[in-house]
Protein backbone atom coordinates (compact mmCIF):
# COMPACT_ATOMS: atom_id res chain seq x y z
CA UNK A 1 0.00 0.00 0.00
CA UNK A 2 1.59 3.28 -1.08
CA UNK A 3 0.54 6.90 -0.17
CA UNK A 4 -0.37 9.14 -2.88
CA UNK A 5 0.14 12.50 -3.48
CA UNK A 6 -3.49 13.90 -4.22
CA UNK A 7 -3.93 17.13 -5.86
CA UNK A 8 -7.89 17.12 -5.36
CA UNK A 9 -9.89 19.01 -2.93
CA UNK A 10 -10.92 15.88 -0.98
CA UNK A 11 -7.27 14.91 -0.51
CA UNK A 12 -6.15 18.26 0.99
CA UNK A 13 -9.43 18.37 3.48
CA UNK A 14 -8.26 14.83 4.73
CA UNK A 15 -4.66 15.47 4.80
CA UNK A 16 -5.71 18.58 6.83
CA UNK A 17 -8.00 16.11 8.89
CA UNK A 18 -4.88 14.11 9.53
CA UNK A 19 -5.38 11.27 7.29
CA UNK A 20 -4.42 10.29 4.04
CA UNK A 21 -5.49 9.56 0.41
CA UNK A 22 -3.95 5.96 -0.17
CA UNK A 23 -4.42 3.12 -3.05
CA UNK A 24 -5.70 -0.41 -2.19
CA UNK A 25 -5.43 -3.24 -4.53
CA UNK A 26 -8.37 -5.32 -3.99
CA UNK A 27 -8.19 -9.05 -4.77
CA UNK A 28 -9.63 -8.64 -7.98
CA UNK A 29 -7.36 -6.69 -9.29
CA UNK A 30 -9.20 -3.80 -9.06
CA UNK A 31 -7.55 -0.23 -7.17
CA UNK A 32 -9.43 1.15 -4.12
CA UNK A 33 -9.38 5.33 -3.31
CA UNK A 34 -9.02 4.96 0.56
CA UNK A 35 -8.66 7.00 3.05
CA UNK A 36 -6.48 6.48 6.05
CA UNK A 37 -5.76 6.78 9.06
CA UNK A 38 -3.62 4.76 11.78
CA UNK A 39 -4.76 1.08 10.63
CA UNK A 40 -8.52 2.33 9.43
CA UNK A 41 -9.36 2.40 5.99
CA UNK A 42 -12.36 3.56 4.63
CA UNK A 43 -12.88 3.23 1.37
CA UNK A 44 -13.95 7.13 -0.85
CA UNK A 45 -16.44 5.26 -3.34
CA UNK A 46 -18.18 3.77 -0.31
CA UNK A 47 -19.03 7.46 0.89
CA UNK A 48 -18.82 9.52 -2.56
CA UNK A 49 -21.13 6.98 -4.48
CA UNK A 50 -23.69 5.66 -2.03
CA UNK A 51 -23.86 8.63 0.60
CA UNK A 52 -24.42 11.65 -2.13
CA UNK A 53 -26.89 9.96 -4.20
CA UNK A 54 -24.47 9.10 -7.07
CA UNK A 55 -25.43 5.93 -7.25
CA UNK A 56 -26.36 4.78 -10.96
CA UNK A 57 -29.83 6.39 -12.44
CA UNK A 58 -32.41 3.65 -13.04
CA UNK A 59 -33.64 3.85 -17.14
CA UNK A 60 -37.24 5.19 -16.20
CA UNK A 61 -38.82 4.82 -19.42
CA UNK A 62 -37.72 0.99 -20.35
CA UNK A 63 -38.96 0.16 -16.35
CA UNK A 64 -42.29 1.81 -17.68
CA UNK A 65 -42.77 0.37 -21.03
CA UNK A 66 -41.73 -3.44 -19.44
CA UNK A 67 -44.32 -2.73 -16.88
CA UNK A 68 -47.06 -1.58 -19.57
CA UNK A 69 -46.43 -4.45 -21.97
CA UNK A 70 -46.15 -7.24 -18.49
CA UNK A 71 -49.77 -5.17 -17.29
CA UNK A 72 -51.29 -5.25 -20.93
CA UNK A 73 -49.75 -8.39 -23.03
CA UNK A 74 -48.64 -10.49 -20.32
CA UNK A 75 -48.21 -13.32 -23.30
CA UNK A 76 -46.29 -11.08 -25.56
CA UNK A 77 -43.83 -10.32 -22.30
CA UNK A 78 -43.41 -13.72 -21.34
CA UNK A 79 -42.45 -15.14 -24.95
CA UNK A 80 -39.05 -13.22 -24.70
CA UNK A 81 -37.06 -13.79 -21.35
CA UNK A 82 -35.07 -11.24 -21.57
CA UNK A 83 -38.04 -8.94 -21.18
CA UNK A 84 -38.06 -10.46 -17.48
CA UNK A 85 -34.37 -10.57 -17.26
CA UNK A 86 -34.20 -6.94 -17.75
CA UNK A 87 -37.43 -6.04 -15.13
CA UNK A 88 -35.68 -7.64 -12.58
CA UNK A 89 -32.11 -6.16 -13.12
CA UNK A 90 -34.07 -2.34 -13.37
CA UNK A 91 -35.89 -2.83 -10.31
CA UNK A 92 -32.44 -3.77 -8.46
CA UNK A 93 -31.36 -0.53 -9.94
CA UNK A 94 -34.56 1.35 -8.95
CA UNK A 95 -34.04 0.90 -5.41
CA UNK A 96 -30.28 0.81 -5.09
CA UNK A 97 -30.54 4.53 -6.51
CA UNK A 98 -33.52 4.86 -4.32
CA UNK A 99 -31.52 3.90 -1.08
CA UNK A 100 -28.81 6.45 -2.50
CA UNK A 101 -30.94 9.40 -2.70
CA UNK A 102 -32.43 8.62 0.39
CA UNK A 103 -28.89 8.73 2.27
CA UNK A 104 -28.51 11.93 0.28
CA UNK A 105 -31.33 13.04 1.79
CA UNK A 106 -30.75 12.29 5.53
CA UNK A 107 -27.20 14.11 4.93
CA UNK A 108 -28.53 16.59 4.03
CA UNK A 109 -31.62 17.08 6.88
CA UNK A 110 -28.70 17.52 9.03
CA UNK A 111 -27.09 20.41 7.23
CA UNK A 112 -24.25 18.53 5.05
CA UNK A 113 -23.81 19.27 1.43
CA UNK A 114 -23.51 17.27 -1.32
CA UNK A 115 -19.66 18.23 -2.14
CA UNK A 116 -16.51 17.77 -1.42
CA UNK A 117 -17.35 20.18 2.12
CA UNK A 118 -19.80 16.95 2.49
CA UNK A 119 -17.81 13.85 1.82
CA UNK A 120 -14.96 14.86 4.10
CA UNK A 121 -16.56 15.17 7.44
CA UNK A 122 -18.49 11.80 6.71
CA UNK A 123 -14.77 10.06 6.12
CA UNK A 124 -13.50 11.40 9.44
CA UNK A 125 -16.51 10.47 11.06
CA UNK A 126 -16.13 6.67 10.16
CA UNK A 127 -12.31 7.04 10.44
CA UNK A 128 -12.95 7.55 13.71
CA UNK A 129 -15.67 5.12 14.33
CA UNK A 130 -12.99 2.72 12.98
CA UNK A 131 -10.62 3.23 15.55
CA UNK A 132 -12.78 2.58 18.71
CA UNK A 133 -13.88 -0.90 16.56
CA UNK A 134 -12.31 -4.32 17.62
CA UNK A 135 -13.09 -6.44 14.96
CA UNK A 136 -14.10 -10.20 15.45
CA UNK A 137 -16.76 -9.94 13.55
CA UNK A 138 -19.01 -8.02 10.87
CA UNK A 139 -20.92 -6.53 13.95
CA UNK A 140 -22.50 -2.94 12.99
CA UNK A 141 -20.85 -0.16 15.21
CA UNK A 142 -23.16 2.33 15.95
CA UNK A 143 -21.67 6.19 15.61
CA UNK A 144 -23.04 9.56 15.57
CA UNK A 145 -22.85 11.95 12.55
CA UNK A 146 -22.89 15.53 13.79
CA UNK A 147 -23.93 18.03 11.06
CA UNK A 148 -24.84 21.55 11.85
CA UNK A 149 -28.57 20.87 11.61
CA UNK A 150 -28.45 17.90 13.73
CA UNK A 151 -27.08 14.15 14.26
CA UNK A 152 -27.55 11.01 12.30
CA UNK A 153 -27.00 7.62 12.92
CA UNK A 154 -24.56 5.59 11.07
CA UNK A 155 -24.03 2.20 11.21
CA UNK A 156 -20.98 0.42 9.95
CA UNK A 157 -19.67 -2.93 9.67
CA UNK A 158 -15.49 -3.31 9.57
CA UNK A 159 -13.01 -6.28 8.13
CA UNK A 160 -9.73 -7.07 8.94
CA UNK A 161 -7.64 -6.95 5.90
CA UNK A 162 -4.49 -9.00 5.82
CA UNK A 163 -2.24 -6.71 7.09
CA UNK A 164 -3.83 -5.67 10.12
CA UNK A 165 -6.42 -2.54 8.43
CA UNK A 166 -9.63 -2.06 9.30
CA UNK A 167 -11.36 -1.51 6.22
CA UNK A 168 -15.34 -0.02 6.45
CA UNK A 169 -17.06 -3.09 4.54
CA UNK A 170 -20.70 -1.07 4.86
CA UNK A 171 -22.30 2.02 6.45
CA UNK A 172 -25.91 2.41 6.83
CA UNK A 173 -27.99 5.60 7.54
CA UNK A 174 -30.85 5.40 10.15
CA UNK A 175 -33.03 7.81 9.42
CA UNK A 176 -34.44 10.15 12.67
CA UNK A 177 -37.91 8.57 12.87
CA UNK A 178 -36.61 4.81 12.31
CA UNK A 179 -34.40 5.55 15.33
CA UNK A 180 -37.31 6.83 17.84
CA UNK A 181 -39.31 3.64 16.81
CA UNK B 1 -13.04 -14.10 -3.76
CA UNK B 2 -14.33 -14.78 -0.73
CA UNK B 3 -16.99 -12.55 1.01
CA UNK B 4 -14.58 -9.95 2.99
CA UNK B 5 -12.67 -9.29 -0.30
CA UNK B 6 -16.39 -9.04 -2.24
CA UNK B 7 -17.42 -6.39 0.31
CA UNK B 8 -14.05 -4.21 -0.26
CA UNK B 9 -15.65 -3.37 -3.79
CA UNK B 10 -18.84 -0.88 -4.10
CA UNK B 11 -21.47 -2.51 -5.67
CA UNK B 12 -21.12 -1.87 -9.43
CA UNK B 13 -17.61 -3.30 -8.99
CA UNK B 14 -18.83 -6.51 -9.03
CA UNK B 15 -19.85 -8.94 -11.35
CA UNK B 16 -22.62 -10.58 -9.72
CA UNK B 17 -22.72 -13.28 -12.72
CA UNK B 18 -19.32 -14.74 -11.91
CA UNK B 19 -20.29 -15.66 -8.14
CA UNK B 20 -21.69 -19.38 -6.66
CA UNK B 21 -25.23 -19.24 -5.50
CA UNK B 22 -23.82 -20.01 -1.98
CA UNK B 23 -21.20 -16.74 -2.06
CA UNK B 24 -24.85 -14.43 -3.17
CA UNK B 25 -26.87 -15.99 -0.24
CA UNK B 26 -24.19 -14.99 1.82
CA UNK B 27 -24.52 -11.21 0.46
CA UNK B 28 -27.56 -10.97 -0.21
CA UNK B 29 -28.33 -11.97 3.63
CA UNK B 30 -25.51 -9.28 4.38
CA UNK B 31 -24.88 -5.99 6.02
CA UNK B 32 -23.61 -3.85 2.68
CA UNK B 33 -27.19 -3.38 1.42
CA UNK B 34 -26.25 -1.99 -2.09
CA UNK B 35 -24.86 -5.29 -2.69
CA UNK B 36 -27.14 -7.37 -0.94
CA UNK B 37 -29.88 -5.81 -3.49
CA UNK B 38 -27.98 -6.82 -6.17
CA UNK B 39 -27.00 -10.56 -5.13
CA UNK B 40 -30.76 -11.10 -4.14
CA UNK B 41 -31.14 -10.17 -7.51
CA UNK B 42 -29.06 -12.47 -9.38
CA UNK B 43 -30.26 -15.32 -7.18
CA UNK B 44 -33.91 -14.11 -8.86
CA UNK B 45 -32.59 -13.80 -12.75
CA UNK B 46 -31.05 -17.34 -12.38
CA UNK B 47 -34.01 -18.89 -10.83
CA UNK B 48 -31.88 -20.18 -8.08
CA UNK B 49 -34.02 -22.67 -5.82
CA UNK B 50 -32.96 -20.86 -2.67
CA UNK B 51 -34.14 -16.89 -4.04
CA UNK B 52 -36.99 -17.48 -1.95
CA UNK B 53 -35.76 -18.55 0.93
CA UNK B 54 -33.21 -15.94 1.20
CA UNK B 55 -36.26 -13.57 0.46
CA UNK B 56 -37.90 -14.79 3.08
CA UNK B 57 -35.43 -14.42 5.45
CA UNK B 58 -35.36 -11.39 4.30
CA UNK B 59 -38.69 -10.49 5.55
CA UNK B 60 -39.08 -12.50 7.86
CA UNK B 61 -36.23 -10.87 9.96
CA UNK B 62 -37.22 -7.47 8.70
CA UNK B 63 -33.20 -7.69 7.72
CA UNK B 64 -31.70 -4.62 5.73
CA UNK B 65 -33.65 -2.01 4.77
CA UNK B 66 -36.91 -1.16 3.15
CA UNK B 67 -35.52 -1.36 -0.31
CA UNK B 68 -33.75 -4.28 0.03
CA UNK B 69 -37.15 -5.64 1.56
CA UNK B 70 -39.31 -4.40 -1.40
CA UNK B 71 -37.02 -6.14 -3.73
CA UNK B 72 -37.42 -9.45 -1.65
CA UNK B 73 -40.95 -9.05 -1.68
CA UNK B 74 -41.17 -8.95 -5.45
CA UNK B 75 -38.48 -12.34 -5.45
CA UNK B 76 -40.99 -13.73 -3.10
CA UNK B 77 -43.79 -13.21 -5.36
CA UNK B 78 -42.37 -14.61 -8.33
CA UNK B 79 -41.91 -17.94 -6.57
CA UNK B 80 -44.19 -18.51 -3.72
CA UNK B 81 -46.92 -16.42 -4.32
CA UNK B 82 -49.08 -17.73 -1.33
CA UNK B 83 -46.55 -16.76 1.44
CA UNK B 84 -46.13 -13.49 -0.35
CA UNK B 85 -49.51 -13.13 -0.17
CA UNK B 86 -50.15 -13.92 3.12
CA UNK B 87 -46.72 -11.65 4.26
CA UNK B 88 -48.52 -8.75 2.15
CA UNK B 89 -51.81 -9.21 4.16
CA UNK B 90 -50.01 -8.70 7.83
CA UNK B 91 -47.79 -5.84 6.42
CA UNK B 92 -50.50 -3.29 4.37
CA UNK B 93 -52.71 -2.65 7.54
CA UNK B 94 -49.48 -1.01 9.41
CA UNK B 95 -46.43 -0.70 6.74
CA UNK B 96 -45.01 2.44 6.20
CA UNK B 97 -45.52 4.59 3.35
CA UNK B 98 -42.70 3.65 1.09
CA UNK B 99 -43.43 -0.04 1.44
CA UNK B 100 -47.52 0.78 0.71
CA UNK B 101 -46.11 2.41 -2.56
CA UNK B 102 -43.82 -0.58 -3.29
CA UNK B 103 -46.83 -2.83 -2.47
CA UNK B 104 -49.27 -0.69 -4.84
CA UNK B 105 -46.37 -0.70 -7.46
CA UNK B 106 -46.61 -4.75 -7.02
CA UNK B 107 -49.58 -5.15 -7.39
CA UNK B 108 -50.22 -2.70 -10.27
CA UNK B 109 -47.59 -4.96 -12.18
CA UNK B 110 -49.62 -8.47 -11.06
CA UNK B 111 -52.96 -6.52 -11.56
CA UNK B 112 -54.61 -10.37 -12.65
CA UNK B 113 -53.55 -11.98 -9.38
CA UNK B 114 -55.38 -9.01 -7.44
CA UNK B 115 -58.40 -8.82 -8.84
CA UNK B 116 -59.76 -12.48 -7.20
CA UNK B 117 -59.05 -14.07 -3.65
CA UNK B 118 -56.95 -14.19 -1.96
CA UNK B 119 -55.39 -11.27 -4.03
CA UNK B 120 -58.32 -9.12 -3.70
CA UNK B 121 -58.41 -8.91 -0.13
CA UNK B 122 -54.99 -7.14 0.38
CA UNK B 123 -56.00 -4.64 -2.95
CA UNK B 124 -59.27 -3.51 -0.64
CA UNK B 125 -56.76 -3.62 2.19
CA UNK B 126 -54.70 -1.01 0.03
CA UNK B 127 -57.39 0.72 -0.82
CA UNK B 128 -58.40 1.85 2.65
CA UNK B 129 -55.19 2.81 3.90
CA UNK B 130 -54.99 5.36 0.93
CA UNK B 131 -57.93 6.93 2.95
CA UNK B 132 -54.94 8.19 5.24
CA UNK B 133 -53.56 9.71 2.13
CA UNK B 134 -55.39 12.15 0.78
CA UNK B 135 -54.43 15.78 -0.99
CA UNK B 136 -54.01 17.32 2.00
CA UNK B 137 -51.02 14.70 3.14
CA UNK B 138 -47.74 16.43 3.70
CA UNK B 139 -45.77 13.38 5.60
CA UNK B 140 -43.61 11.83 3.05
CA UNK B 141 -43.52 11.33 -0.92
CA UNK B 142 -44.93 8.53 -0.67
CA UNK B 143 -46.82 6.85 -1.54
CA UNK B 144 -46.18 8.74 -5.17
CA UNK B 145 -49.12 10.49 -6.83
CA UNK B 146 -48.24 8.66 -10.04
CA UNK B 147 -48.48 5.22 -8.32
CA UNK B 148 -51.34 6.40 -6.38
CA UNK B 149 -53.02 7.97 -9.34
CA UNK B 150 -52.77 4.68 -11.66
CA UNK B 151 -53.34 2.38 -8.50
CA UNK B 152 -56.82 3.71 -8.23
CA UNK B 153 -57.10 3.47 -11.82
CA UNK B 154 -56.68 0.29 -11.98
CA UNK B 155 -59.01 -0.62 -9.18
CA UNK B 156 -61.36 2.44 -9.22
CA UNK B 157 -64.57 0.04 -9.86
CA UNK B 158 -63.35 -1.66 -6.23
CA UNK B 159 -63.63 1.67 -4.64
CA UNK B 160 -67.26 2.77 -6.09
CA UNK B 161 -68.20 -1.28 -5.11
CA UNK B 162 -66.82 -0.27 -1.29
CA UNK B 163 -68.73 3.16 -1.11
CA UNK B 164 -71.91 1.31 -2.39
CA UNK B 165 -71.87 -1.58 0.45
CA UNK B 166 -70.94 0.76 3.03
CA UNK B 167 -73.99 3.00 2.15
CA UNK B 168 -76.01 -0.03 2.24
CA UNK B 169 -74.82 -1.16 5.07
CA UNK B 170 -75.45 2.52 6.66
CA UNK B 171 -79.00 2.03 5.54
Amino acid sequence: MEAKTNPTELGKKLRFQGSEIVDVQAPNGKTIACAKQGSVLVPIDKVAIYAMGKVKKYPEDELRRLQELKQKNRKSFDANPENKRRLKEIMKLKYNDERSQEMLESIKKIGIADSVDGISPIIAHLLSVGEEVDVQSPVRHPGKLEGPLGNLKVLSTWTVLPDGMRYLSSMNFIPQKEENE
Amino acid sequence: MNIDDLLMLTDDQIDYTSLSEDILQQLALGEELFIATSALTELSIRNSPCAASVAWEILSHAHGDHHLQARAVEVLFEVNRKRAMDWLEQQVPECEPFMLNAIMELIIENESDFKFEPGLSITHLVIERLAEFDEDYEGTRFPHPAVKSSFLKHFDYLRSGFAASAHHLAA
